[in-house]
């Protein structure tokens, strides 16, 4: 059975239709890229996934583990295994990021009859994790995202993404805005956090993160469609061709 | 608010009562019983010079005026200084359709021919008495319930500006209302009248130019209304250059319908006592409003801006921005109210109030206010107030600059912003030249 | 998150839970006010000359202001006219002798702090914490007061201090707050009945923190406390005070008035949690909480820091001020208001900069939800002679439903172009984004909304003692629940 189960699924956004029959499977232990250009929907698929408010369902089924998708809250969903790491992470004032996360890691675990981890078994968890993603550990006690750099920001989501172990993660451009360095970071950390169980939809406009996260499918999106799927070559021919002759 | 009446009320009836009998001849009689109305409020009312526990007026004390005895001019000549004044203030009705009056009374000769588009009227409001869209919206704005200038303005204007633009018509000229007080014996007042109707769709530009031709003391009383119909767009550019000794009570009032767009700038360089009272209702969806203005004071200026913005539409919004350069014993006061109604939603609005200090004599008060009732709206106001930014001063220094030169580039780099958002290239250079005049009597 | 919320159920439903009363037997003159009840009380309280004197002079001062119908009527809150002679001026439960120790105190009494969460016992008290306790018009007791007098410190009820300390009140009294002050401050100064005072002598650090908990409990009754800290050369201070009432139908008056003294290099600190009785969710019945609270930076270098979480009455209408008289002297003022229900908060602080290089701050967060109405109304004042005066203001509000108001009316005024001033304001709902974030994290909306309102207070709760800011949290989230759209 697939993790996520995408048929021929329209969405819009404030009356304008952004989803015009996208049609994706992902199974466990996958990974998924969506590349497009800008403004093809890639984002839009990515909220509608985690089910923003906004953005609406017109025609279609999204099943995950066999589950009507569309019709959970966004936090059912989350706990269900379904993470999206933002484009553009939002800052919270006052909030700090290790209670931010432990808060969301707390409600995951009360969802699955788990007991709660106390604060500070939950710092030993955070501190190794953020070791992990590259992010220093000083940086858990500030305000979630507030004055964070780009990199950082990245790194913040990564690093939410390692704790709270989701089935299927939506990484949402985890790739703009870095250096080279940072870029080759944050691919290590996806690769590292992707196992046999869970699976990955990268989704992006360049290829480049695809050189370390190898994708086991290329899907091109392009006006609401998905107009071509390929392995990690067609990724390469996006790169050179660009997204024209698709149009 | 409780508002003392001052001893010289009587004087006011005796003179309205004259003014009546004397010139009322050939006005119809909602204007009569207007004037009347007005007048019994304005007894009622009495001049606002208490001012413990009334917000409106707390930074501006009026008594000077409540206590002056100002005589009602029942005609005006056309001397060669008014000519002159013109001249000099450079305005030229090559560039703006100009409608001139002096003491309050339309002047023919110094105004421009009338414009030849069909259903537009730019001229005199004393020649339209008698026109339904006059007597329809007069007074229907500006609020004579409970403002005793309005009142008072509406009891005694003689003349003023009407403009009534029909749908679908863009006015290519800015028109240039100019108020030019003459010299007299005995202290003045004028209470000049504009009433504005931009219709649907179109669009136009507006000058108001309050000034005098010698140094004398008078009261401008002036009043206008403006009615923005869906659609329409209309800048409004008012410069208020009165003599040094002159008071000016200055109330617009304008009305937003949907998606109208609304600006206003203002520059207050003249007078003694100045007091603009700006309130914009933004009455339709989508409408959106920028208010600027900038005032430049010395001596024993004071200049008070009171601004409303009234948000009873929802996705509507504003934006408020004055700066004030304060010289010498100069007092100002900026009191923004910005009133969001309940179910305006999606209201975004900020406001913001600067003020440079280049003396340590001089005051200035600041006071931006929200009062919100609907929740899913954006605000935010900032203010700050001090003197020459020290950091920037070293770094113009550090270029090789004199000192003198760098202040004056600092302080006139404050105002820009102001200045820059003219969209009347005549009339913005015009401002430049009257804004750097001031500045270096200032600076000197 | 989700600890917190089940604690929060457990420990109450939606409602006022220190809403229940006390049966104590109390003693009472007669309803209304004259000259005779202010005799009344001065001499009930044994009180010397000067200060019968001064409550006699404040009473005329308050009749002449009711008599010229100047009762302040300028703030943005919304009351039916109070009848100042159908209340209660007194209210003291009965003793028959003067208290030596807690074993004298009525037992009711003691239960009922028991109840509120503050054990009055010393050995069981929070350690760390001094505690005055004013029941109705009253103290009742203040604990550690050996230990504190160990150091010169004097942390007494007001009634003591007027017999054991007469010089000292009568050198301060009304030195911050004159009795002419304002409407409220006359009748206060009238009709006071018991308070706080707490005096720190020179050079000593206050070991402990002084906390002054007030409960209204009689019905009918105004509550009139007044509390004086001074705190001389080179001291420090921190003090709380905490307020409750019971659950009354019809409103009740509190006029309280605060003055604190900073000399030189002294430093005040002072807090509040005001949960008194806001009123049913119809607006019916709460307290009135009228208050006029100022410091006076005296001495060079002194620093008073206002910081108040205001959750409770139905109308609160106070500006805890900073008078910044010696050079280099800092005023500070962090406020947390909510109104939900009927509500009514008119709120905020006065700045008034008159020495040289004195620096303000203002942190201002505002909540209104239900009907609530939240005004932050504030003045920073720069006299000629405050040469290089700073103040800095960030006021901001969030609104939790369509039908409450937030409202903000800064007042800046300048006479002094070395000064350099800043303010800003931001009014919104809570964010959208922010919440959607929460959620993709498997946060649910409530306890998604509860995190980022506290993280929008966090800068002022972090100002509160440590005990008291987990306290300030509580309150805010308690108050707020069931308010998710």
């Amino acid at each position: 059975m697939s993790l996520l189960h995408i048929d021929n699924l329209h969405a819009s956004v404030d009356g304008k239709n952004i989803l015009k029959g996208v049609n994706l499977s992902i199974r466990r232990g996958e990974v998924h890229a969506i590349m497009g250009p800008n403004g093809s929907g890639k984002s839009t698929l990515a909220y509608l996934l985690a089910g923003k408010p906004g953005y609406k369902a017109t025609q279609g089924s999204v099943l995950f583990e066999g589950h009507d998708l569309l019709t959970l809250s966004p936090e059912k969903r989350a706990r269900m295994g379904m993470f999206l790491s933002f484009q553009h992470p939002v800052e919270i004032p006052g909030v700090r990021l290790d209670q931010f996360i432990r808060a969301g890691f707390n409600s995951l675990r009360q969802h699955r009859g788990e007991p709660e981890l106390d604060p500070l078994k939950f710092d030993r968890v955070i501190k190794k994790n953020a070791g992990m993603v590259g992010l220093h550990q000083s940086m858990t006690k500030r305000f979630v995202n507030m004055d964070f750099s780009g990199g950082e920001k990245k790194k913040s989501e990564l690093l939410q993404m390692s704790i709270m172990e989701p089935l299927l993660s939506i990484l949402d451009e985890p790739d703009s805005g870095l250096d080279v360095d940072a870029l080759r970071d944050v691919a290590n950390c996806i690769k590292q956090l992707h196992t046999f169980e869970n699976a990955v939809l990268l989704v992006t406009h360049y290829q480049r993160i695809l050189n370390y996260v190898v994708p086991d499918q290329v899907h091109i999106l392009v006006d609401g469609r998905i107009v071509r799927t390929g392995n990690k070559d067609l990724a390469h021919d996006v790169e050179a061709d660009g997204y024209d002759k698709y149009e | 608010m409780t508002q003392i009446s001052c001893s010289s009320n009587d004087s006011y009836r005796s003179r309205f009562e004259n003014l009546i009998s004397k010139s009322s001849q050939g006005q119809p009689n909602w204007l009569k019983s207007l004037r009347e109305q007005s007048m019994n409020r304005f007894e009622t009312l009495g001049f606002p010079t208490e001012r413990k526990g009334n917000e409106e007026w707390k930074y501006t004390d009026i008594k000077n005026i409540a206590t002056s005895d100002f005589l009602v001019p029942y005609e005006t000549t056309l001397p060669s200084s008014a000519k002159k004044r013109l001249r000099q203030q450079g305005f030229d009705k090559q560039d703006f359709h100009q409608l001139v009056f002096l003491d309050g009374f339309y002047s023919a000769e110094l105004s421009s021919e009338a414009l030849q588009i069909k259903g537009c009227i730019i001229g005199p409001l004393s020649q339209a008495w008698r026109s339904h869209a006059v007597s329809s919206s007069l007074g229907t704005l500006a609020n004579s319930e409970d403002h005793a200038f309005t009142a008072l303005n509406t009891a005694f204007t003689r003349d003023g500006a009407f403009i009534h633009i029909p749908a679908n018509t863009k006015i290519e000229k800015p028109i240039n209302i100019i108020f030019l007080t003459l010299e007299w014996q005995d202290k003045i007042a004028t209470h000049p009248r504009t009433l504005v109707n931009v219709g649907k769709n179109s669009s136009a530009i507006i000058v108001e130019t309050h000034c005098s031709t010698e140094e004398t003391k008078y009261l401008s009383n002036a009043v206008s209304e403006i009615f923005l119909e869906d659609g329409s767009h209309l800048d409004h550019y008012r410069l208020q250059i009165h003599s040094k000794d002159a008071y000016h009570i200055g109330t617009t009032q304008v009305r937003l319908n949907q998606t109208s767009k609304f600006k206003s700038v203002s520059a207050d360089l003249g007078g003694k006592l100045i007091r603009n009272n700006l309130n914009i209702d933004v009455a339709g969806e989508n409408a959106s409003c920028i208010l600027n203005g900038l005032y430049i004071t010395n001596g024993t200026q004071h200049v008070d801006n009171h601004v409303t913005i009234d948000h009873s539409q929802p996705y509507t919004n504003s934006r408020e921005h004055f700066k004030g350069i304060l010289g010498d014993k100069s007092k100002t006061a900026f009191q923004g109210s910005i009133i969001i109604r309940a179910n305006s939603q999606k209201v975004d609005s900020h406001q913001e109030n600067k003020n440079l200090l280049l003396s340590s004599d001089a005051e200035a008060n600041t006071k931006p206010a929200f009062w919100i009732y609907a929740d899913d709206v954006k605000c935010g106001h900032g203010a700050s107030s001090g003197e020459l930014d020290k950091d920037a001063l070293f770094y113009l220094l550090s270029r090789g600059i004199p000192e003198k030169e760098a202040q004056s580039m600092l302080i006139k780099g404050f105002i820009t912003e102001i200045i820059e958002s003219v969209d009347c290239h005549t009339y913005k250079s015009h401002l430049e030249d009257l804004v750097k005049d001031k500045l270096s009597k200032m600076c000197e | 998150m989700t600890t917190t919320n089940k604690d929060l159920k457990a420990v109450a439903s939606k409602e006022y839970k220190y809403g229940w009363t006390t049966d104590v037997e109390s003693e009472t003159p007669e309803k209304g006010l004259n000259e005779d009840i202010v005799r009344w009380i001065s001499e009930k309280k044994n009180e010397p000359a000067f200060l019968l004197n001064w409550r006699l002079k404040a009473f005329s001062y308050w009749k002449k202001l009711v008599s010229e119908d100047k009762t302040p009527k300028w703030a943005n809150v919304k009351f039916p006219e109070i009848d100042y002679q159908n209340l209660y001026y007194y209210s003291a439960p009965k003793s028959k002798k003067q208290l030596d120790s807690l074993d004298q105190v009525d037992p009711e009494i003691l239960a009922a702090y028991e109840k509120l969460g503050i054990p009055l016992e010393e050995q069981k008290h929070l350690a760390g914490v001094a505690v005055d306790a004013i029941f109705d018009s009253v103290s009742i007791t203040t604990t550690f007061k050996k230990e504190l007098s160990k150091h010169g410190i004097i942390f007494c009820s007001f009634s003591e201090a007027v017999q054991d300390h007469p010089e000292l009140i009568k050198k301060y009294l009304g030195s911050v707050v004159p009795y002419t002050d304002n409407f409220f401050a006359a009748l206060n100064a009238a009709v006071f009945s018991d308070g706080s005072f707490c005096f720190i002598p020179k050079g000593i650090r206050c070991p402990l923190e002084l906390t002054t908990y007030f409960r209204i409990n009689a019905a009918e009754t105004g509550q009139f406390e007044r509390t004086l800290i001074v705190a001389e050369d080179n001291s420090y201070v921190s003090y709380l005070e905490g307020c409750s009432a019971p659950m009354r139908d019809e409103n009740q008056l509190h006029a309280a008035v605060v003055e604190l003294v900073a000399m030189e290099n002294a430093e005040i600190k002072y807090s509040t949690i005001q949960n008194w009785y806001p009123g049913d969710e119809k607006g019916k019945g709460g307290i009135y909480n009228f208050v006029t609270k100022r410091g006076i930076c005296r001495g060079n270098n002194s620093k008073i820091s206002w910081t108040q979480v205001e959750t409770g009455s139905a109308i609160t209408w106070k500006y805890p001020s900073v008078m910044l008289i010696g050079d280099d002297s800092v005023g500070e003022f962090y406020s947390v208001a909510l109104t939900k229900g009927y509500q009514q908060a008119d709120t905020g602080t006065k700045m008034i900069h008159l020495g040289r290089n004195t620096r303000s701050k203002i942190i201002s967060k505002g909540i209104s939800a239900g009907h609530g109405q939240n005004t932050y109304r504030g003045l920073v004042r720069v006299m000629p002679k405050a040469y290089k005066a700073r103040n800095f203001t960030q006021c901001d509000s969030l609104l939790i439903g369509d039908k409450c108001g937030a409202h903000t009316a800064p007042y800046v005024e300048v006479r002094n172009n070395t000064a350099q001033l800043e303010h800003e304001a931001y009014t919104s709902k809570v964010d959208e984004e922010a919440m959607f974030y929460c959620n993709q994290r498997g946060i649910s909306n409530e306890d998604a909304q509860s995190l980022i309102i506290n993280g929008f207070c966090k800068e002022v709760f972090q100002k509160l003692p440590f005990e008291f800011a987990v306290e300030a949290n509580r309150l805010i989230e308690l108050n707020l629940e069931g308010t998710v759209g």
